[in-house]
């Protein structure tokens, strides 16, 4: 009788949540982020919105794909979704950029998270990027894309590291943090993609990792810091320590073989 | 022999701080600051030398008691080698501590002897009746004001001292009715760089301080209240042994005291006190020539109360309880200005709180006529948390797990037997157990920069609370002309908190050579001797000997550092009539026990005389003294084991002082 009553609440109260999401308060699953641009896919009739944690800038950028359903509004949480950045260059040459694609076709909070790792700022006399996002409809079973305009700005610290090895191989080393670092320990990531041809950056898996943070204006680092190891597609995690604010140095000595590869990126704690 | 047995009645620094006892002489360790019989009052000339004199300077001539200088003001006590969380330090019963994460506002400066009746010292273990500790207690207890007949009185007065170009002034006022009284006083204190022996300037020497207290006193039927309101200020005070000096150290105590009397029944009387103090520290470096400047500002308010009760003499049995709850609040920061780049925030304190409860209680058992056993213990129950946020997530770079609260429960006991031997000897012996807990700094401080050592601290939340076993014997000796004091004492402390260089953690402070961790070590050892002699061969012509000697090492035999050399204070006093004239010898030996680990270095002997000069006189306008003196006569160039970075101490220096009375 007990096990009736809290199942039928249960019930009870997901139907609930169903039937007022429109009244009730939520979590707004856009709050505190950043709408880069909008479109729609016609044919799929499926509206997508992109958001990011900032303003779009050369590194690795989380970008959220919002869907919905472009009549009635109503969000889609069950869709593939996969990215296509394209920068188009003034000279006329045309490349990608590194990518992850949301891994799942449900959404988390109806948003699908990937990242695209921008190799290089927009601009009037550089190029545009563009990025070319991919969404089924399920119901219809109906595959479409619609094709975005980016805005890609330079920041004011590096975000991501370039450098090309003798043997012609070209490397992109970027890093991001999953909440926004603070004094303490913070969980941290890198990236490392190489580049095949214009279209295909795959990521790089065998670089082995030393990290070091470091103040520069105070000339010492931090204890129990985690170089990163690699974790999957690319990606690198590890713990970088910030034992006070101000201007910190994460230096990174990668190698791979033969190739070593020291490098550093500046950030305010 | 009436001032004699006064004098030993304040003099002797053996344990029996709540006996009441009826033997000749009465065994406390309390300085008497300002007695009702000032004049002639040579105990008081001993320690308070000079009428300009600080806290810190009656202090420094206690028994047992030492300072750590790292400057001119603001000096450290030291009991027996124990300073800092080792001692308690209380005021009027009063919890209080520091703001400052480098030591510089030790909370005895924040009462001066103007607003001072005594101070109250326990040595060792013995000292758990205001908290628990191993090391001592000193207890200050602040001027009451005098409640009699319908009056006005008061003081007033300016000194200065040559070496330092010094100016002090001070006043206090008594108004009192039949029923109620109120004091005031007043007292400020300007002082430049002082000169040392060489003749050379010690910079960074300088300051300056205001204080001002206000108490009154009301009887209400049998019973009193008393409130009192302190306030000082202290402003530019250089520390010369540091690399920062303090720019402004403000502290404000408020404290309701009310106390019952009983005639009826076994209970003598009871007293309970609300109290709250709060302190503001804030280092400044912007005189000094830095790689970089640095803010560093530190808060600690504390809030408490006690209740005790003393009986009269049941059966052979005297007892005291007294049951007692503070609760303290630090945070200290610190925000560096690199030339380049933006600026740095941490917190060299983060922010936590402390609660402390406990009881204690003591016995005065008569066993037959002359045997006396003194029993008293204490349990103390503490909270103490480091708050979520800024301060506990830089310590999780150094430590992955640690618990945000550790209570811990301290416990004391000791035991005090006393007796008479033939006509002139009395015997004592002690022996006791204590513990303490660990300080916020020695917890949860963060990269504070110790100048000594030239290394980081870096706290450890996993400290376990500090032991001791502790044991003095004690030797008196008394004639018609001739007392004699003697106390040896040792004390073995498990879980000795020190702190030793972790070679895996980088310095944060430029300069520095690394870092140092506080932990628990196995052991320590203390044991050393005090000795006093009080000779009065004629009726005008007293002599007073005062000396102390602590040794300490580690349980591996390494000294422990902060152990003063053996030093002794003799001094001669003429009295006749109006005049009186007073010889003073201080001297100490080589201290060649330095801890280098500390960055200690060995300290030469020292011997200095001073000479000392008063008069005084009552006429139709008043009371009048005037002391002259000449301290540090040979103008010899030294310094002290515990003084800081080698700095000297000052030479030759004149002093006046002016004093009216109304």
């Amino acid at each position: 009788m007990k096990l009736n009553l809290i199942s039928t609440g249960i019930i009870l109260s997901t139907l609930l949540s169903f039937s007022c999401s429109d009244d009730e308060v939520q979590i707004n699953p856009t709050e505190g982020l950043t709408k880069i641009a909008e479109g729609v896919a016609t044919s799929a009739n499926t509206k997508v919105e992109i958001w990011a944690d900032e303003d779009l800038f050369v590194g690795y950028n989380v970008l959220y794909a919002k869907l919905s359903d472009a009549t009635t509004g109503d969000a889609i949480d069950e869709s593939l979704v996969q990215f296509t950045p394209m920068m188009s260059m003034v000279s006329g040459m045309k490349h990608s950029a590194p990518v992850d694609n949301p891994k799942s076709e449900q959404a988390i909070h109806s948003l699908f998270p990937g990242a695209v790792n921008f190799i290089m700022p927009s601009g009037t006399d550089i190029g545009s990027w563009t990025l070319k996002v991919k969404v089924q409809n399920q119901i219809r079973n109906v595959e479409d894309f619609v094709e975005l305009d980016l805005n890609v700005v330079t920041p004011e610290k590096t975000r991501m590291n370039s450098f090309a090895t003798e043997d012609g191989m070209k490397y992109f080393v970027s890093y991001h943090f999953m909440v926004k670092p603070k004094v303490g320990v913070n969980d941290f990531e890198v990236m490392i993609h190489t580049k095949e041809s214009m279209e295909s950056f795959p990521a790089v898996p065998d670089f082995t990792i030393t990290m070091e943070p470091e103040m520069p204006s105070m000339g010492h680092g931090s204890p129990n810091n985690v170089s990163p190891t690699h974790t999957n597609n690319g990606h690198y995690v590890g713990k970088v320590n910030f034992t006070m604010t101000g201007d910190w140095r994460i230096h990174l000595n990668l190698s791979r073989g033969e190739l070593a590869k020291e490098l550093y990126f500046d950030l305010d704690i | 022999m009436r001032i004699l047995s006064h004098l030993f009645l304040i003099i002797i620094t053996v344990n029996f701080v709540q006996a009441q006892d009826t033997l000749q002489t009465r065994i406390l360790s309390e300085v008497v600051i300002q007695s009702v019989q000032t004049e002639g009052d040579t105990l008081q000339n001993f320690y308070r030398a000079n009428q300009s004199a600080n806290t810190e300077d009656i202090l420094s001539r206690m028994n047992g008691v030492y300072l750590i200088r790292r400057s001119a003001y603001g000096q450290e006590p030291v009991i027996r080698g124990m300073s800092g969380g080792q001692i308690n330090v209380t005021i009027d019963g009063m919890r209080m501590f520091s703001a400052c994460t480098d030591r510089m506002d030790p909370v005895t400066i924040y009462v001066e002897p103007q607003n001072l009746k005594s101070i109250d010292a326990s040595l060792g273990t013995n000292g758990t009746s205001m908290g628990s500790t191993i090391g001592g207690s000193l207890n200050l207890r602040l001027a009451e004001p005098l409640m009699n007949k319908k009056s006005v009185t008061g003081r007033a007065g300016v000194g200065y001292q040559s070496v330092s170009n010094g100016i002090n002034y001070f006043t206090d006022a008594n108004f009192s009715q039949q029923r109620s009284a109120y004091r005031a006083s007043f007292i400020y204190r300007k002082n430049q760089n002082y000169i040392d022996g060489r003749g050379q300037t010690v910079n960074f020497s300088q300051f300056e301080k205001t204080n001002f207290s206000l108490a009154g006193k009301w009887g209400i039927r049998k019973d009193t209240l008393k409130a009192n309101f302190l306030i000082d200020e202290g402003r530019n005070i250089g520390f010369p042994a540091l690399p920062m000096d303090v720019g402004k150290a403000r502290a404000s105590m408020y404290a309701l005291t009310y106390i019952r009397h009983t005639d009826s029944g076994w209970l003598k009387n009871l007293e309970g006190k609300v109290y709250a103090n709060e302190v503001y520290h804030q280092m400044d470096d912007s005189q000094r020539e830095v790689l970089m400047h640095m803010d560093m500002p530190g808060w600690s308010s504390t809030y408490g109360a006690y209740a005790e009760a003393k009986t009269k003499a049941i059966s052979n049995h005297t007892l005291q309880f007294r049951t007692d709850i503070y609760h303290n609040r630090v945070l200290a920061e610190m925000v560096m200005y690199p030339n380049d780049g933006g600026s740095m925030y941490m917190q060299t304190w983060p922010s936590s709180y402390r609660t402390v409860a406990g009881i204690y209680m003591a016995d005065d058992v008569r066993l037959g006529s002359r045997l006396k056993v003194n029993i008293n213990g204490r349990l103390d129950a503490s909270n103490t948390t480091i708050e979520e946020g800024f301060g506990k997530d830089q310590l999780y770079v150094f430590y992955s797990q640690f618990e945000s609260s550790s209570k811990k429960i301290t416990k004391s006991f000791n035991v005090t037997a006393r007796r008479p031997f033939m006509q002139n000897f009395v015997f004592t012996l002690h022996g006791g157990y204590g513990e303490r807990l660990p300080t916020n700094s020695e917890l949860y401080g963060f990269y504070l920069f110790n100048r000594q050592d030239i290394h980081d601290y870096m706290g450890n939340p996993h400290l376990k609370v500090e032991k001791s076993f502790s044991s003095d014997f004690g030797i008196e000796f008394f004639n018609n002309w001739l007392e004699l004091n003697g106390t040896m004492f040792y004390q073995h402390n498990p879980n000795y908190i020190l702190a030793y260089v972790d070679t895996q953690l980088d310095a944060m402070t430029p300069g520095a050579y690394g870092v140092k961790v506080y932990e628990n070590i196995s052991d320590a050892k203390f044991w050393g001797a005090e000795l006093s002699a009080l000779v009065s061969p004629i009726r005008n012509i007293q002599l007073i000997s005062s000396f102390k000697g602590t040794r300490a090492e580690t349980f591996a035999g390494d000294p422990i550092p902060f152990i003063p050399a053996f030093k002794n204070v003799t001094s001669l006093r003429f009295e006749k009539s109006k005049f009186n004239g007073q010889l003073e010898w201080e001297g100490a030996l080589a201290q060649t026990h330095a801890s280098e680990n500390f960055g200690e270095q060995d300290t030469p002997g020292y011997s200095i005389f001073n000479l000392r000069a008063g008069y005084h006189t009552n006429n139709h306008l008043g009371n009048w003294s005037l002391s002259v003196g000449v301290e540090n006569l040979t103008n010899k160039y030294y310094r002290e084991h515990l003084d800081w970075g080698g700095i000297p101490r000052p030479g030759r220096n004149f002093y006046s002082t002016v004093e009216f009375r109304f």
